[in-house]
């Protein structure tokens, strides 16, 4: 690996893997666990509807995608603002490293983080839960992952452009519109032109969970989310870079 | 080496002109205020010339390639105050392609030189002239042609003073340009002082 690349990987793995960042995750298991069976005792009373075995799997694989979601983007908005606003960073800048390198090794890192914990909580959930023979685990597991991984460049350009407590909240904001613009309950009400304008602007992770639990036809939005999350890098990117040189 | 052609940060820098070449000390002197640490970011490449010409061995600021050649000492936060110094120190000397195995001593001959002590802890459990010698390793430990430092002798007590102008006398080829504010110490081994009021070079 060349110097550059080194320098960024170092710095970006010595902060995001601290272990005050790393024991925000720990939660999700008993938090999960606890959701899992509590889905399953409202389901065995009758409260809620019977729910096939894929779909049960499918429903713990998504929970344990939103609780991710959520620490990463709302943990992740609040770091990469410190660290991207931090005037040691900026003045680190000036080593000989490709400036793009800085963005992006905090990105991987944060990301392969937020990976770990969703590989293992998958895992987990694969292992204990039964699951139909003809489930399809690995597009489940994949499925589940696009809004980790939308969450975490959510996060780097929200942490770029905002304060971190305010760009926590933009992510919040922005996962709060784009699942309620996914349902049809709130979208059918809205005018063709507003819907159309939300659907683009805000990532459709309400149709892409309602698609995966068989719900409604799943088509090209399983693509939606990974694509909504590209371009978020690369405005992350160009964002960065432009702060690199000071301009606002 | 450096070139800086018509650089204006107005009202307080205005058609900045000088050349630092190679084995030259240039001071460029400027009270508080003046613009110093705005235009060492321009010579950092972290903020946009504004139409004045700054290049780097014919190369401007921004260019790795360029930064390369260049080391800074800006004149607070070199460091990430949470973390070892000496790790960070460390991993700037590979940025700039000293081997592995040479930076480790590199770091421990500089500590013991500049009676830092332990330069294994976090920032900011250093005492301000410690920190400030660690500082001086980022711009005075990498083999480059040029040193950009702002305002070096800050923080440093009389015995660290003697020893900045002293690795500053054995530059040999190196070109330094060192932004301060007066009275500085450096003055006595500068070749040429560029004021930052557009007052013309003064030889020493």
């Amino acid at each position: 690996m060349r110097s550059s690349g080194r320098l960024w990987l170092g710095e970006s793995v010595d902060l995001v893997f601290d272990i005050r960042r790393v024991s925000l995750y720990l939660i999700v298991p008993p938090v999960l666990a606890f959701i899992v069976y509590f889905e399953a005792y409202l389901s065995g009373v009758g409260a809620t509807r019977i729910m096939s075995l894929g779909q049960r799997v499918m429903l713990a694989l998504w929970n344990s995608t939103i609780l991710l979601s959520l620490i990463a983007g709302l943990q992740g908005g609040a770091f990469f603002s410190r660290v991207f606003g931090s005037a040691w960073f900026r003045n680190r800048l000036a080593l000989p490293a490709g400036r793009l390198h800085a963005f992006c090794w905090f990105l991987a890192s944060y990301g392969a983080l937020v990976t770990m914990f969703y590989l293992l909580t998958a895992f987990a959930i694969l292992v204990a839960m039964p699951r139909p023979s003809d489930f399809g685990t690995l597009p489940a597991v994949l499925n589940c992952y696009t809004p980790i991984l939308w969450s975490v460049a959510a996060s780097a350009l929200f942490g770029l452009l905002a304060r971190p407590g305010a760009a926590s909240f933009l992510f919040l904001a922005t996962v709060t519109m784009g699942s309620v613009t996914g349902l049809p309950q709130v979208a059918g009400k809205l005018p063709d032109w507003i819907a159309f304008v939300l659907r683009v602007v805000f990532p459709r992770l309400g149709d892409s969970f309602l698609g995966s639990m068989g719900v409604e036809s799943y088509g090209y939005v399983s693509l939606a989310v990974p694509l909504h999350a590209l371009v978020l890098l690369v405005a992350g990117a160009w964002v960065f870079l432009r702060l690199a040189r000071g301009r606002r | 080496m450096l070139r800086v052609d018509g650089y204006s940060d107005p009202p307080r820098i205005s058609d900045l002109s000088f050349e630092v070449n190679s084995g030259e000390l240039v001071l460029l002197l400027g009270g508080p205020g003046s613009g110093k640490s705005r235009f060492m970011d321009v010579l950092a490449g972290l903020r946009r010339e504004c139409g004045a010409s700054v290049e780097i061995g014919g190369l401007s600021p921004a260019d790795t390639a360029a930064r390369r050649r260049c080391s800074y000492v800006f004149q607070g936060d070199n460091f990430d105050g949470t973390r070892s110094v000496a790790k960070q120190l460390g991993r700037a000397l590979l940025a700039y392609g000293d081997s592995p195995g040479s930076v480790g001593a590199a770091i421990s001959e500089w500590a013991l030189r500049w009676e830092i002590g332990d330069i294994e802890r976090p920032g900011s459990e250093l005492d301000l002239a410690s920190l400030q010698a660690a500082s001086l390793g980022l711009g005075l430990l990498p083999h480059t042609d040029l040193v950009v430092m702002d305002e070096p002798a800050r923080n440093l007590d009389p015995e660290r003073t003697l020893i900045l102008l002293e690795a500053l006398r054995d530059r040999g080829r190196r070109a330094v340009l060192a932004l301060v504010s007066p009275p500085t110490p450096l003055a006595e081994v500068a070749d040429r002082i560029v004021f930052t009021g557009g007052d013309g070079d003064d030889e020493v």
